[in-house]
């Protein structure tokens, strides 16, 4: 595990499996809070933007998984 | 006109199924990438056909992600733990140890190693650990890479839904949300019968009739000590460390009993003292604590008291056009956070570094190092849980899991708790994991027992079991064996070799469940 994960420009350019998975996660788990708010608040546009947050998520993970 | 709707319906919600299946088999993706891509469908069938709506997506997705918490907690645990006994090298002390109280049978080592060990191995860390560190270790003492490979694989199935500080287990009980005990009592039987063929496949796949007449009372002896010390560990104290438990006991009746006997009766029987300079016991330290943790709380009113701290979050109420209502909850799938077994673990693991500091075992920089493996073997199977539990509640959210279990309940119905183990073993074959089986068919399997008014308990255990046994001829587990023993591209010959074992194991639970359910009635 290299020592900078946040150097996102580094984990596309080495396509590096770990890090874009641990990015995929953390994408994930960061977009868990803002999404219950949506759903919770009864928020549209929120949903709407947590669940393309969601799948951007999932394209790390397609991308890198 | 009803039936081809509903026909259509049916072969709509095995898509996302068939997805993850078609990935992973054929075009060989990891479990996260085919389980997000599957949820992906499962959203996008379940918005176009089923009358999803975007709220009711996000909030199966966020359900799925919750249920998540629980099994990952054990999963990183688990792993910690593992990587810290893995970094002082003490599994390196703990092989040498019950190697050396073998003796000189053979067929007494093989089933030690490959079923007492994997399965003690398996109760600890899981994820392919037991494999790993077995089938090589045997290659060194003689045997030949494919029984190497092929006993280790056998020798760990009976122990994973209980193994791994019981992750499967654990997704069992949130897809399903059955009566813990009940899913215990009979996992636990079905294990024991599966434990019991186990033994037996072992010694015949090692020498044929020879082989079995000699590993006859081992197997008999050790079978039935884990078995039993397995239901009544999972039963009356904690499934999550009943594997672990019946391993311990396993190693002991193989390694300390059986060599004394004069079946086994060796010259050459060491102590529990080896060349290295930690002992035995303080390389197993760890999960004594863990032992002594768990006994500590759960056996005592701690385990009460302790319990009332519960964080459960609370959902809307959901509903497709098509009418599948999903009730407002106020605590959805409740964590006790300071009973867990997650926090067990990862207590111990603090406990272990003291103690191995204070040792002079414990470097500094090992800490960080165990941290970058720690993420490097857990992240896979992180996101492999995370995205096939999102698919698998998007699925029973839209009504899809329902629309499969109707129809398969027609389909089967005379003979459907013989074929439930099956569809646990396919799910394992597919996606390499008895966790990852049960997030994608133990609700659909519970469903199916509904409709069709027989016992759901049963059939879900009936569903970890073929889960568990499915696991050896995974082709992602049966690689990882033929790559440690260095005989890539022979995963066929292994297949070949085992998938007998694994039909007989199948139908060793199946036919006992339909009799139980038809016959008996219960």
């Amino acid at each position: 595990m290299k020592n900078n994960i946040f150097d996102i420009i580094e984990i596309f350019k080495e396509k590096d499996k770990n890090r874009g998975l641990l990015w995929s996660v953390i994408i994930t788990w960061i977009n868990f809070p803002f999404l219950y708010w949506g759903v919770s608040s009864n928020n549209p546009s929120v949903i709407s933007l947590g669940l393309i947050i969601a799948t951007i998520g999932t394209g790390f993970t397609l991308y890198f998984g | 006109m009803e039936f081809e709707l509903n026909f259509f319906y049916w072969l709509l919600s095995f898509i996302p199924i068939v997805s993850v299946l078609t990935l992973i088999m054929a075009l060989r993706w990891s479990g996260g990438k085919a389980g997000a891509f599957s949820w992906f469908i499962a959203a996008a069938i379940g918005y176009i056909f089923f009358g999803a709506n975007l709220k009711l997506l996000a909030v199966a997705s966020l359900k799925g992600l919750w249920t998540t918490i629980f099994i990952l907690y054990i999963i990183w645990g688990a792993m910690a733990l593992y990587n810290i006994v893995n970094k002082i090298n003490g599994f390196e002390v703990i092989a040498q140890t019950f190697t050396g109280l073998t003796g000189d049978s053979k067929v007494l080592q093989l089933l030690v190693i490959s079923w007492g060990f994997v399965s003690l191995l398996q109760g600890v860390a899981g994820f392919g650990t037991p494999v790993a560190v077995a089938a090589p270790l045997l290659v060194g003492l003689g045997f030949s890479p494919v029984i190497a490979t092929s006993s280790a694989l056998l020798g760990r199935a009976w122990a994973v839904t209980f193994g791994s500080l019981g992750s499967s287990y654990a997704a069992l009980l949130k897809m399903t949300n059955l009566d813990p005990g009940g899913l215990a009592l009979w996992s636990s039987i079905f294990l024991t019968i599966v434990c019991i063929v186990t033994g037996f496949s072992i010694s015949y796949l090692y020498n044929g009739k020879e082989g079995f007449k000699k590993g006859a009372p081992a197997s008999l002896a050790i079978s039935l000590s884990m078995g039993i010390t397995l239901i009544i560990t999972a039963n009356f104290i904690l499934p999550y460390i009943a594997t672990l438990v019946a391993g311990l006991v396993g190693m002991g009746v193989g390694t300390l009993v059986l060599p004394k006997t004069r079946w086994y009766k060796s010259n050459s029987v060491e102590n529990l003292k080896t060349k290295d300079s930690m002992s035995f016991h303080t390389a197993f330290t760890p999960y004594y604590t863990l032992l002594i943790l768990a006994f500590g709380i759960y056996l005592t009113p701690l385990k009460s008291m302790l319990s009332k701290f519960q964080i459960g979050l609370s959902f809307p109420r959901t509903e497709t056009v098509m009418g599948v209502v999903n009730e407002s909850t106020s605590s959805y799938s409740p964590i006790s956070v300071l009973t867990t077994p997650g926090t067990l673990v990862f207590l111990s693991v603090v406990i272990s570094i003291i103690f191995f500091t204070k040792k002079g075992l414990w470097k500094k920089h090992y800490g960080r190092e165990v941290i970058g493996s720690l993420i490097k073997q857990a992240i896979p199977s992180t996101v492999t849980v995370m995205t096939m539990s999102m698919m698998a509640v998007i699925m029973m959210e839209t009504g899809m899991t329902s629309f499969l279990a109707k129809g398969t309940a027609e389909i089967a119905s005379n003979i459907f708790p013989a074929v439930s183990p099956f569809i646990g073993i396919l799910g394992s074959f597919m996606t390499g994991s008895n966790t990852s089986s049960n997030i994608v068919f133990a609700a659909f399997q519970k469903n199916v027992a509904v409709f069709l008014g027989i016992n759901s308990l049963i059939i879900a255990s009936l569903q970890t079991t073929g889960g568990a046994i499915g696991t050896i001829i995974s082709p992602m587990n049966v690689a990882l064996g033929t790559g440690v023993t260095k005989i890539v591209g022979r995963e066929g010959e292994i297949i070949k070799k085992t998938i007998i074992y694994v039909i007989i194991m199948g139908l060793s639970v199946g036919i006992p469940a339909l009799f139980l359910i038809y016959y008996l009635g219960i």
